[in-house]
């Protein structure tokens, strides 16, 4: 798939997941270089999420290969495949209800860190952890919430934690799913600007799944088109949404 | 309950009224074998044997909200190695390596144990302790040659410590230190980093998993920081009497401390130490009184104080009790695992 962003950072090879008679994931292959953002469309049930979670392992593949940086990860448990650099947001709410805003994403540090078994030593005191925390927290413009207990925070609180906590783990690939469902319009433009210069500003590869497809066009120059567990069409958006296999299944379908 | 107000960043070390309780506390247990009878400091020392273990369910109820009742797995184990190597096949009743080798043992049982238990949650977890704990307890019962079957192993020599023989005050004072020692760990461990991304396993799986903290390993860890604290415990509360039995092993003894920590209060850092007391006290007082009562009492017990606080405990009662006598008093330990 020609893209001359520059060495291939992820490779997916007819990765397939089937759920009894429904074909959620059927042999997908992809390449991302390093520095690509896509988007990725498709009606509810497309298989989109499963894709993600396949590739951060959340969903054993039933068969199909996929490379980091032309290491197999394929059956590598989610915690080894985040410390390599692949990392996911949720479609729905993952967050630590029972902890500040600050704890989750120090919790998100201490990972990035590899400080999993330190236990004797005062997580309050920990100057470079906080400072790494305190440095994201204003990326996201979360400092203000900072000792809030997040389940007293709004739905779209609790995406741009998760999204701060995925950007703690300092990813090369981030793959987020739907980052603005659920948020209300406005919420959502800032919540996609947020995430958009972050995932520039540390020249990540993404890939983004979205519904609105007006976001879309802004996102990226390219998506790829899912569709009852295959990839349809890619390019770019403009070109891609004009086709009329792509039109029949995005519209009328929550497009 | 005003959870919200909370912050974790307070630093625990600050000079305040729970040092001063504390301070005093330790005084008076230190005093106690001068002013008690025998009987009354054997007591004294059961509590405070029974906090370390205790401390273990509290670990892993508040951190991970799961239910241990195999603690008598390592109570048993430390016992077990006391009644072998300082009793039935004398070997040594040297403290300095009858402690560490029951520590080793708790680890490498607790590690082992660990990797199928610790892959349940909820209601398997508890169940799954259960049934190990009736294991390792048939097997006691079962290996009479070995073991002594239900008659279990006294005899058992006085520890030394450095090759000196411990007086039975001398003993008091080691019991003393470990279990201080214990909870100061246990304090420093609750303030950890180990700690806190144990409170995000407990609250997203999923997402502790996506963001590279290893779930499995690190729960088997807190599996294992629980166990040795048993273990610890085991081999004095086998000198404490001189005999151990394969009651030790019982997964009813388990559940004791389950009892114990539910009654002591889940939501404060000194429920296990109330926790101890009050059911070790209580205990004491129904069998000098009511000798066939136990059973009742402490199941109503339990019941009554689940119904009436919860989570809260004797702990959380005398607090709202303390806080109306004396304003502003502060015994909440703020640690990652509150904040229900
Ligand atoms: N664990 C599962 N067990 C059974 N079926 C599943 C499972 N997970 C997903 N599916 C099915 O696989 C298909 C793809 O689901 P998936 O969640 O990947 O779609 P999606 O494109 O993310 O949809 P949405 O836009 O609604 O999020 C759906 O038909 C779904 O019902
Ligand atoms: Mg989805």
């Amino acid at each position: 798939m020609g893209n001359n962003q520059g060495p291939v950072l992820l490779a997916v090879e007819s990765l397939r997941k089937f759920f009894g008679e429904v074909r959620a994931a059927n042999d997908l292959s992809l390449e991302i270089a390093q520095g690509q953002v896509l988007s990725l469309v498709g009606a509810n049930g497309a298989g989109k999420s499963t894709f993600l979670n396949m590739l951060i392992g959340l969903v054993r593949p039933d068969r199909g290969e996929i490379r980091l940086e032309g290491k197999r990860i394929t059956g590598l448990p989610p915690e080894q495949r985040a410390k390599m650099g692949i990392v996911k947001t949720f479609q729905l709410e993952h967050v630590f209800d029972d902890m500040t805003v600050f704890d989750n994403v120090r919790t998100a540090c201490l990972s990035a860190a590899g400080k999993h078994y330190v236990m004797f030593k005062d997580v309050s005191a920990e100057r470079e952890i906080n400072e790494r925390t305190q440095h994201i927290l204003e990326l996201f413009d979360l400092a203000t919430v900072s000792q809030t207990l997040v389940r007293n925070l709004g739905h779209g609180y609790k995406k741009v934690i998760d999204i701060a906590m995925s950007f703690a783990m300092k990813p090369k690939i981030l793959l987020v799913d739907e980052p603005t469902s659920g948020v209300g319009e406005e919420e959502k433009y800032r919540i996609m600007e947020l995430m958009m210069n972050q995932i520039r500003a540390s020249n990540l590869a993404a890939i983004i799944v979205e519904h609105d497809l007006n976001l879309v066009k802004d996102l990226s120059n390219e998506t790829i088109v899912m569709h009852e567990g295959e990839f349809i069409a890619r390019g770019a958006p403009e070109e891609v949404f004009s086709q009329d296999k792509v039109v029949e299944v995005l519209v009328g379908r929550g497009f | 309950m005003g959870a919200n107000t909370r912050t974790d960043r307070t630093l625990p070390s600050q000079f305040d009224d729970r040092l001063m309780a504390a301070i005093g506390l330790t005084l008076l247990a230190a005093l106690i074998p001068f002013f008690v009878s025998e009987y009354v400091r054997t007591l004294i020392q059961r509590c405070l044997l029974w906090i370390p273990p205790i401390f273990g369910v509290y670990f892993i109820y508040s951190l991970l909200r799961q239910v241990h009742f195999a603690q008598s797995i390592f109570i048993g184990l430390g016992s077990y190695i006391v009644a072998f190597l300082a009793g039935k096949y004398f070997l040594t009743s040297e403290l300095l390596i009858l402690l560490p080798l029951s520590l080793l043992a708790s680890v490498v049982v607790a590690y082992v144990l660990g990797i199928f238990i610790m892959r349940r949650t909820g209601f398997y977890f508890a169940i799954m302790g259960i049934a190990v704990t009736m294991v390792f307890w048939s097997l006691v019962y079962k290996m009479r040659q070995l073991t002594g079957g239900s008659d279990g192993i006294s005899d058992i020599k006085n520890p030394t410590l450095l090759g000196v023989q411990l007086s039975e005050q001398g003993f008091y004072y080691i019991c003393l230190l470990i279990s201080l020692g214990l909870i100061l760990l246990m304090h420093r461990i609750l303030h950890s980093p180990f700690s806190m991304q144990l409170k995000a396993i407990r609250g997203d799986l999923q997402k502790a998993e996506s963001i590279g903290i290893p779930v499995h390993q690190m729960r088997r860890l807190a599996f294992v920081v629980a166990g040795a604290n048993a273990g610890l415990s085991g081999v004095l509360l086998a000198f404490l009497y001189n005999y151990v039995g394969p009651t030790s092993f019982a997964w009813e003894f388990g559940a004791q401390f389950v009892q114990a920590a539910i009654i002591g209060g889940v939501n404060y850092f000194v429920g296990p130490i109330v926790g101890a007391f009050a059911f070790v006290g209580l205990e004491f007082l129904v069998s000098t009184w009511f000798p066939n009562l136990w059973e009742i009492v402490i199941g109503v017990t339990v019941a009554l104080i689940v119904v009436t606080v919860g989570e809260e405990g004797v702990t959380g009662i005398a607090k709202n009790v303390l806080v109306r006598a004396f304003k502003g008093i502060n015994l909440k330990e703020r640690t990652y695992s509150d904040g229900k």
